[in-house]
């Protein structure tokens, strides 16, 4: 059942309960009231008549009359009251009888101390009001019988108007109160259908928040929660996104190595060639098989970078580290016939010195690939930036923000031959991440390009 | 004696010596570029090949511009490619490639794939040369230093498919399926058999070897 139609129905179910009592009540007191009025009015005209009767008799009667002289002249004077609804009786005898009811059936009348008795003759209720009197040595008992059926069909009526009156007001109050329950429910109506919504997917829905109430404030934080699903879903979706691309990046730089190996393979086997040929193709399948090897060593370190959150950068020097990089970078430089000039203006950094020595080698051997022999790579430390600048061939403005692309390559002929696999950069980058750092890439083409390190969490920690 | 020429686009050099190698064993002529741009100057002088293989992602010109270019030249172009997805392929064809072919590929799909584009291109040489042998595909016939010597046409077909691919070993499966049809319920006893007939009839003994565990193959020298 829906939350309106219960808190209605309990409402209404109140309501009725509370004008049925109310009802109850007024119905019995008035009832009540009405039945002792004509009781009063019987019993004090009963009173008047008996006193005038007693009074008459008491003169009129002399000791020495006959009795039934005594009747007649009882008979004279209750007759001469007038009144419809007397009896009078001595013993058994019905000496006076004004009403159609036969005194035998219900006289006399058993009074127990009360002087008056209601009880159902044929369909009337009526009023029996008595007295034993004795006059001058005469016992009469004196009745006035009364009909009060009208006060109980005066009360039934009023009961049946009653119950029309208490329907109409508990079906315009039922009406009343489920509108308003309706009304003050909507919000949460409105709120069931976004989450439902939201649920089905549609997690850019928000619910529109007009109350300042419950209801309000739960669609408030209901909104919020929906703005926090949309987000981890927008992230989510990303991450798959971008692990789609990597991988069908990865794919491909798969397929040349492979096309290489497997061509020169079959050839060894199927093509007829002189023993000079053979070992071409196979040197080939061994340089291959070396890059591929090495992918996915790159790869690997790639992952696991990417996984681990916590390095423990420590304090370390600086001049210690641009020491061991120079150290590890000397034999490729001098094969490649460049110098590298070092400036250090910075004394101690938080850092894992392993992994910066191989970011800033990613960066001096990228520098390498794209300067001419003889030319300088300069290493410089200084503020929060180390930075490696180079005057080679650079990079196109547009191409730079897709630098860091795992797999991108500027030039991928050039990069091919000279062993490259766009992974350098990307390794860097996530170095870089680790230490809160990130990269930054200033280049004109044909003038050279500087790739700087910014550390962002030092500057932070000195303010 | 003629070759159908075939200029190689492919700017992996490793990739591209394999192909240049197995084309030449085969019988073409082959050339080879490196270069987007370089092959499109190289076709701008000389617009006189049969066939050009063309790798999609090439550094100097876009490979989609260049395939272009050789279409309006009226030369044939396969296309090689490392990207396998339907998008590549039908825009590729759609802009008038012959065929389409992804990387890593077999060397004999390759060669197959060729043939069937100077073929069905009208571009494939009618006379074959492996020693002293000359197939003319028209005649169906197979002269021996200028005599001719009369073949069973099972025997023809084999030798045809072997000279298509001379230098180059083939199995006795692809052997089988390519002369007698997929259909065909036999053993490969029947190559055997049909081998040594070739030998027999043409005095190949020496110039048809037995290549161990991959099959049969034709050479020009012994």
């Amino acid at each position: 059942m829906k939350l309106w139609r219960k808190v209605s129905l309990v409402s209404v179910i109140m309501v009725t309960a509370a004008l049925s009592v109310l009802s109850l009540l007024l119905l019995t007191g008035a009832g009540k009231r009405n039945l002792d009025y004509a009781v009063q009015s019987a019993v004090s005209t009963h009173t008047a008549n008996a006193v005038y009767f007693e009074k008459a008799m008491h003169d009129g009667a002399g000791e020495q009359i006959s009795a039934a002289a005594k009747r007649s002249l009882a008979r004279y004077y209750v007759s001469s009251l007038a009144d419809p609804n007397i009896i009078l009786t001595a013993a058994d005898d019905v000496v006076y009888n004004a009403t159609s009811i036969d005194p035998a059936l219900y006289l006399p009348l058993e009074t127990q101390g009360k002087r008056y008795v209601i009880t159902d003759i044929g369909e009337n209720t009526m009023l029996i009001v008595g007295d034993r009197l004795s006059v001058r040595g005469a016992d009469y008992s004196f009745y006035r019988i009364t009909d009060v059926t009208s006060v109980y069909t005066d009360l039934l009526a009023l009961s049946y108007r009653f119950s029309r009156i208490s329907l109409l007001v508990i079906l315009c109050t039922a009406a009343l109160i489920t509108l308003l329950v309706r009304t003050i429910l909507r919000p949460i109506q409105r709120l069931k259908e976004s989450t439902s919504l939201i649920a089905a997917g549609v997690y850019d829905r928000r619910i529109a928040v007009d109350e300042q109430d419950e209801v309000g404030s739960l669609a408030m934080d209901f909104n919020v929660m929906a703005q926090a699903v949309e987000n981890r879903v927008e992230a989510l979706k990303e991450e798959a996104e971008r692990r789609t691309l990597f991988i069908s990046a990865l794919t491909h730089e798969l397929k040349t190595p492979m096309t290489s190996i497997k061509g020169n393979a079959e050839t060894l086997l199927m093509t007829k060639m002189n023993e000079e040929e053979r070992e071409a193709a196979l040197l080939q399948i061994d340089a291959d098989c070396t890059r591929v090897e090495r992918l996915s060593h790159k790869l690997m370190q790639l992952l696991v970078l990417k996984r681990s959150d916590d390095i423990e950068p420590k304090p370390q020097s600086v001049a210690e580290l641009l020491a061991m990089v120079c150290d590890a970078a000397k034999e490729q430089l001098k094969q490649r016939g460049l110098a590298l000039r070092v400036e250090n203006h910075m004394q101690q950094l938080k850092m894992d010195k392993d992994l910066l020595c191989e970011l800033l080698l990613n960066l001096i051997d990228n520098a390498g690939k794209a300067s001419p022999r003889g030319s300088v790579i300069a290493l410089r430390a200084r503020g929060d930036i180390i930075s490696v600048s180079d005057s080679g061939h650079g990079i196109p403005p547009e191409e730079l923000h897709r630098l860091t692309e795992p797999f991108y390559m500027v030039d991928k002929a050039r990069s091919r031959k000279q062993g490259g696999m766009g992974l350098g950069l990307a390794l860097a980058q996530e170095i870089a991440r680790l230490h809160g750092a990130h990269l930054a890439f200033e280049s004109e083409v044909g003038k050279g390009t500087t790739v700087k390190v910014v550390f962002e969490h030092d500057k932070e920690a000195e303010e | 004696m003629a070759r159908n020429r075939i200029l190689v686009v492919e700017d992996d050099e490793a990739i591209s010596r394999v192909i240049i190698k197995n084309l030449i064993a085969t019988g073409y002529a082959a050339t080879p570029v490196y270069d987007g741009q370089e092959a499109a100057e190289l076709v701008e002088r000389d617009a006189d090949f049969d066939l050009a293989l063309l790798d999609i992602m090439l550094p100097g010109m876009d490979g989609l511009t260049l395939l272009a270019h050789m279409k309006r030249r009226g030369i044939p172009v396969i296309c090689l490619t490392a990207k396998a997805d339907l998008d590549s392929k039908i825009q590729g064809l759609r802009f008038g490639a012959e065929d389409y072919i992804v990387k890593p590929f077999e060397v004999l799909e390759l060669l197959v794939r060729i043939e069937k584009v100077l073929e069905r291109t009208g571009k494939m040489l009618q006379v074959l040369e492996v020693s002293d042998l000359t197939i003319n595909l028209m005649e169906r016939s197979v002269r021996k230093n200028g005599r001719e010597i009369p073949l069973k046409p099972m025997e023809y077909d084999l030798l045809v498919m072997l000279a298509k691919n001379k230098n180059i070993a083939l199995s006795r499966e692809r052997l089988l399926h390519g002369v007698w049809g997929v259909d065909f319920v036999g053993e490969t006893r029947t190559v055997d058999v049909h081998i040594g007939q070739l030998r027999r009839k043409l005095g190949l003994e020496n110039h048809i070897r037995t290549v161990s565990k991959m099959g049969y193959r034709l050479e020009d020298q012994p």
